[in-house]
């Protein structure tokens, strides 16, 4: 196994001029589903080639990892360009990208987030790594909304088990009703809490809210060649040292050492190509280099583009069999459309002024959080919504300052020495609570591709439709509420967020960069658009593993969920390609 | 506050220059309407590793030297930490409001306006500029920019500051004197907060009567 000091990509190879026809997959995307993807395949002996529509993109030689905010545009503070700051791993993208924009419909809002390189968004994750649970597959059942998945926690399970031991998570081994722990000897050891975060626990205590470590796509053990951690800088700046999970320093190495993968990078995927008998034959790309577009072709492809990608290929793979969208027979691509709601409240704890300053940069990450505590409640009849929120807390002073710390001036008031004195005592003394909701799939938010306008490289966008139930507001006015409450308990004062009126506090759609379900999974073919592999039901050499087939998707952050999946069909797709039946 | 360095300028010279401040928002930098237009911005893939600012500066030095002049007032020099001045907050601050994004655009008119401002106050007051004024003329010009219900445009002094402290906790001076102690690698686990964090957290949750269970013995 190649390590993460670069080697591997040095070794790695990118072709111009493709050998034609030697390819057992086509895997479009290198991000969490499409390294998972490949890698899986090419380690079970398939030969891949992956299309990426972004460039080559290597952390190990672009992460600037200790550098200042002093030393970047604007003190690296977020613009349109660089939507969370100017040191972020987001490459060619952010809520737009260029080039490729998006449209909403009229009385839509709805957010896009793309990175167009190498590990797509993986470069830049939260890195949040929790499983759903048995709960979260059987919604339908337990509560009669949405849909349930045609698969059940227990058929993930040794996926997930498989996930955390690759890509290294921390974390505790506590039980929460829906938050199924890991076997023994999976998780690595969480880092220690803050101060703040035991002050918050405190509260949490206090009002019966359980507080725990946070899982985490962070080694605090080394993991093969990986080192742990070393506690400093910003793990959304991607990590030189491959102490975290990031596709291109934990999952292609190893494919590419298999010496069966290749990549294409700059290689925007526009359709699926089909054969007469209704079979795909790979993908007609766009090289973004020099805008031709070429065909390659396999015996199988999987779209992982990201679950709005994938759906947009789907979409524009339209032909006379298909006039509505590849493998679209039941109506529901694009369709079910979900993210996740979420209020945040920012407060200030006048009990924390004075605490002695130390080093907090600890993983970059929140160490602890709140689990969904409601399920007792829920079935005593008690609250006005259904399935569930987690809070994911976390104080400014975790990472180096960015022009972001000029808000402090005001918090603080005045001019002067009195001013200079007061920003030390405040200073680390915020903390941003902010609750992550479930969406229960609604008719009026979807994806279509947009009639008129198209992107740089000639290809239909998609135009969003988007609108929260009642369910999602009743559950971000109950967030609101445990928070301001546990703000009250703890002393502290709300500067901004929690507004009463939950349509005025829920994040805009998309924005929490959790959206999925556009191309569910599902038992029935006139429901569903791909079986509990992520073969589509009428193209059977034509496989999804992203977030497009989420048949439901829980607050719960969903990328170990996307790995998990990835892995199970990926393994899928090698048994079926090894006994011949593709 | 110090005179800081800067043109000298008589009455008309200053009229002259505030007269100049509509002309010079006129002139304001195109912002970005539209993602991938504007070549003056860095653009969605710049290089993280020799960061560049691609956009032309703006400020006068005249301008320049009011700016470290009202930043070393907002956050003066004490035994912890230096005077913005000597850490390039002016340099900062031309950056932010030259900048062609849409939220530093939007300072621009504010710190533009207040900054004529200032110097029309001084004339007012004193019939100099604030650079020539008498420190007691600038204090009175300081205290009216700093009191309720001042003539001062809305906003200039709350974005003043705001800039001033985003440009002076970003230098490793101002992250040292505010109590930002990171960005630098451990060997080991993360150690989490120091006994003496520990007990300050013990008394403070014991004053909101909370139980600190989770912080050992």
């Amino acid at each position: 196994m190649l390590g993460p000091g670069g080697s591997g990509f040095l070794r790695m190879t990118f072709l111009s001029d493709l050998p034609r026809g030697r390819y057992d997959a086509i895997v479009v995307g290198s991000g969490a589903a499409g390294g998972m993807s490949a890698l899986v395949l090419a380690r079970a002996g398939a030969r891949v080639l992956m299309l990426e529509a972004g460039r080559r993109y290597d952390p190990t030689s672009e992460t600037p990892m200790f550098d200042l905010s002093r030393d970047a545009p604007l003190r690296a503070v977020q613009t349109p360009e660089k939507a969370f700051g100017y040191y972020d791993a987001t490459v060619d993208g952010g809520w737009t990208a260029p080039g490729e924009p998006y449209t909403t419909a009229p009385g839509s809002d709805f957010r896009w987030y793309r990175a167009r390189m190498l590990g797509g968004r993986t470069n830049h994750w939260g890195r949040v790594a929790v499983r759903f649970g048995p709960y979260d597959f059987t919604g339908r059942t337990r509560d009669g909304l949405g849909q349930d998945w045609p698969i059940r926690y227990e058929d993930l399970a040794p996926y997930y088990d498989r996930a955390e031991a690759l890509i290294g998570v921390f974390g505790s081994m506590d039980e929460v009703e829906n938050a199924p722990a890991s076997p023994p000897g999976v998780l690595q050891p969480p880092p220690a809490p803050r101060a703040y975060e035991l002050f918050v626990k405190a509260g949490c205590t206090a009002l019966g809210i359980p507080c725990l470590p946070t899982h985490c796509a962070v080694l605090t053990r080394p993991l093969g060649d990986r080192p742990a951690c070393f506690y400093a800088t910003a793990c959304r700046r991607g990590c030189a040292i491959g102490a975290n999970f990031q596709s291109p320093t934990v999952l292609l190495p190893p494919a590419l050492a298999t010496g069966r993968l290749d990549i294409l990078t700059d290689a925007m995927a526009v359709e699926v190509v089909v054969d007469g008998a209704g079979r795909a034959e790979g993908v007609r790309y766009v090289d973004k280099r020099d805008r031709r577009e070429a065909v390659v072709t396999a015996r199988a492809t999987i779209l992982a583009a990201g679950a709005l990608d994938t759906t947009r290929i789907l979409l524009c793979s339209r032909n006379a069999r298909f006039p509505d969208g590849l493998a679209n027979g039941s109506g529901q691509l694009g369709r079910n459309l979900v993210d996740s709601p979420s209020t945040t409240v920012r407060a200030q704890f006048p009990a924390l002024e004075g605490m002695p300053p130390y080093n907090e940069d600890g993983a970059s990450l929140a160490h602890l959080y709140m689990p969904w505590w409601g399920h007792a409640a829920q079935a005593r009849g008690e609250l006005d919504f259904a399935r569930g929120y987690h809070v994911e807390f976390f104080s400014d002073r975790i990472r180096l300052p960015d022009a972001n710390i000029g808000a402090y001036a005001a918090l603080a008031g005045g001019v002067g020495p009195a001013l200079k004195r007061r920003l030390r005592e405040v200073y680390g003394t915020v903390v941003n609570l902010s609750a992550r909701g479930e969406m229960i799939a609604n008719a009026a938010s979807y994806c279509e591709l947009d009639p008129e306008v198209r992107d740089t490289w000639g290809v239909p966008v998609l135009r969003f439709h988007f609108g929260w139930g009642e369910q999602e507001l009743a559950l971000v006015a109950h967030a609101n509420r445990t928070l301001r409450a546990l703000v009250e308990r703890l002393g502290g004062r709300v500067l901004s967020g929690g507004d009463p009126d939950p349509a005025k506090a829920v994040s805009v759609g998309g924005q929490i960069i959790h959206e999925a379900g556009t191309a569910r999974m599902g038992r029935d073919p006139a429901s569903s658009v791909v079986d509990p592999f992520g073969q589509a039901w009428e193209v059977p050499n034509l496989f999804l593993s992203d977030a497009a087939v989420f048949a439901s998707a829980p607050h719960k952050n969903p990328t170990l969920t996307v790995l998990a999946l990835a892995w199970r069909n990926a393994e899928h797709v090698a048994q079926r390609l090894g006994s011949g039946s593709l | 506050v110090s005179a800081q360095a800067g043109t000298r300028m008589d009455r008309r010279a200053t009229l002259r220059w505030i007269a100049a401040a509509g002309a010079v928002l006129a002139a304001a930098p195109r912002v970005v309407a539209e993602a991938g237009v504007g070549a003056r911005t860095y653009g969605f893939d710049p290089d993280l590793l020799a960061p560049t600012v691609p956009w032309d500066l703006t400020l006068d030095d005249r301008r320049r030297a009011l700016v470290a002049a009202l930043a070393d007032w907002i956050l003066p020099e004490d035994a912890r930490s230096p005077a913005p001045s000597t850490l390039g907050i002016a340099d900062f601050v031309d950056e932010w409001v030259s900048a062609p994004y849409p939220a530093q655009a939007g300072d621009r008119g504010v710190i533009l306006d207040g900054l004529a401002w200032v110097e029309a106050e001084a004339l007012r007051r004193s019939g100099v500029g604030f650079a020539e004024a008498p420190p007691a003329q600038r204090d009175a010009v300081l205290g009216e920019l700093a009191g309720a219900g001042s003539g001062a445009p809305p906003s200039f002094l709350e974005r003043l500051r705001f800039l001033v402290a985003a440009g002076f906790y970003t230098t490793p001076e101002g992250m040292a004197d505010i109590g930002y102690r990171g960005n630098e690698a451990l060997l080991g686990d993360y150690p989490g907060p120091p006994p003496e964090a520990l007990a300050f957290l013990r008394r403070a949750l014991a004053a909101l009567d909370l139980r600190a269970d989770d912080l050992g013995p």
